[in-house]
């Protein structure tokens, strides 16, 4: 975690929009812990908001809304909509010979676990240095990370080390940050620092809320944090984005 | 050849319930010419932002929460424009811009229930996402974007606000010294990080961070007194 402990002023300058991205990714990252910093930035979104307003309007494309509506198909609440898509859908020749009672419980189920959504099934994030001791002048030109790719379909996560200098008596842990504010960093495991390691990805985690999250990596004693929640401090951090395509530049 | 265009106010959307501007149809505080901060390039259609009062769209949100795919589309018809105008002038790109759009509108849909009309006014609250939105998307990849994209934010003129919290925050930028404020409002505008600030003033990095903590912390001090 950065020295920097006017909070009041970081939280400033993340609404403003000036910290570079190292810096806002570290923002992100300790706000889910930091209720002090959260309620900081939430005044500062009020403070400055009237900016925003006084700035003129641009009017969208319309296929902006197509292809918004397109993604927004199917629950929340259940529409006619999803029925007759779950009617053509291969599920419905499982449940051809089933009893009436079984194909509603099936239709739940799928319900439940298929997510209507399109979701991305391969995520990629770069996560990048937090931290700004006194080597930031030399650490920056060394580009020190990881990258952490997960493969849904094939429920796995690679993480690749890039120049990480092995952290001597310490081991470096890889977190999960739900973007809901009450909920914890979930443990993906203590990370090797000497080749890119292939490991299960937990299936426990809402796929559809993985571009909300955020990865970050603590330093924790050997073996990882004792306590279940990150207790060193955060070196990298960096949100998850859909690997491929991906309209950015 | 930065383009100067005086920052008017014409598109209250909401900002406290029951007050309702009135919308300003003979609008000419921009000009087209200057595109109103609009990145070069980028055509634009004026802005359609339709007026709804801040407890209309409060309902509005609540039944999108419920799920109604009515409500969701008066939603984005009512906001999209106002949305759009603050991620394009972020991440000067219009393809970029509305890929980020599309998010911020998906991201909505799926979080309505979080917005608490007891915390924020629900265009500040749906601005906030769609910043946030912006500056995720332009984190690291400032290489495409340049100076001359950015037309100058020249005035926020006081006493012209429809509104008091407007008004008042008009009159304390007002007090800033006029090289810290046209910072702090670059960076807000454009989501300019400190460096980009400090290549465009040749000042150092350092000072730019100066500047905006400064600024920051005096607008908060007049703000509250």
């Amino acid at each position: 975690m950065n020295n920097d402990d006017d909070i009041e002023g970081l939280a400033a300058e993340f609404v403003l929009g000036s910290l570079d991205s190292a810096e806002r990714a570290e923002v992100v990252a300790r706000r889910t812990m930091d209720p002090a910093l959260r309620s900081a930035i939430a005044a500062w979104e009020a403070r400055l908001a009237p900016l925003s307003d006084a700035l003129p309007g641009i009017e969208p494309p319309g296929h902006v809304l197509r292809n918004v509506m397109r993604q927004v198909q199917g629950p929340p609440q259940v529409s006619t909509g999803s029925w007759g898509q779950w009617a053509a859908g291969r599920w419905w020749a499982f449940a051809g010979g089933a009893s009436a009672v079984a194909a509603c419980v099936l239709a739940v189920l799928i319900w439940m676990f298929e997510a209507p959504v399109p979701i991305p099934a391969k995520f990629v994030s770069e996560l990048q240095k937090t931290s700004y001791s006194a080597d930031a002048s030399t650490m920056a030109l060394v580009p020190l990370g990881f990258e952490v790719y997960f493969d849904l379909q094939a429920s796995t996560m690679l993480v690749r080390p890039y120049a990480v200098p092995p952290g001597s008596s310490r081991d470096y842990q890889l977190w999960l940050i739900p973007q809901v504010a009450a909920a914890p960093p979930i443990s993906l495991g203590v990370i090797s620092l000497a080749e890119p390691t292939t490991s299960p990805w937990p299936a426990t985690y809402p796929p559809r809320e993985l571009p909300e999250a955020t990865l970050a990596v603590s330093l924790e004693p050997r073996g990882g944090s004792p306590k279940g929640i990150p207790t060193g401090p955060t070196m990298f951090a960096g949100k998850l984005v859909q690997a491929t395509p991906y309209p950015f530049p | 050849l930065v383009a100067v265009y005086q920052w008017r106010i014409y598109d209250k959307v909401c900002v406290a319930e029951g007050h309702v501007p009135a919308f300003d149809a003979s609008f000419d505080g921009v000009s087209p010419a200057a595109g109103g901060g609009v990145p070069a390039g980028v055509r634009y259609a004026e802005a359609a932002v339709k007026r709804v009062s801040a407890k209309d769209l409060t309902e509005v949100l609540r039944r999108t929460a419920r799920g109604e795919r009515a409500a969701f589309e008066r939603l984005y018809a009512t906001t999209a424009a106002k949305l759009f105008g603050i991620v394009i002038r972020i991440v000067g790109r219009r393809e970029v811009a509305e890929a980020v759009l599309q998010d911020v509108y998906v991201h909505l849909w799926r979080n309505a229930g979080d917005f608490n009309p007891r915390c924020h006014a629900p265009v500040a609250w749906m601005a906030a996402i769609a910043r946030g939105r912006a500056l995720d998307a332009v984190a690291g990849k400032t290489s495409g974007r340049t100076t001359h994209d950015r037309p100058e934010v020249q005035d926020f003129p006081a006493g012209e606000g429809p509104n008091e919290e407007e008004r008042r925050l008009c009159v304390c930028l007002d007090r800033l010294e006029p090289e810290k404020r046209r910072a702090l409002l670059r960076a807000y505008c454009y989501g300019m990080a400190r460096d980009e600030i400090a290549e465009e003033t040749d000042r150092p990095v350092a000072t730019v961070k100066v500047w905006l903590r400064q600024s920051l912390a005096q607008l908060k001090d007049y703000l509250s007194q």
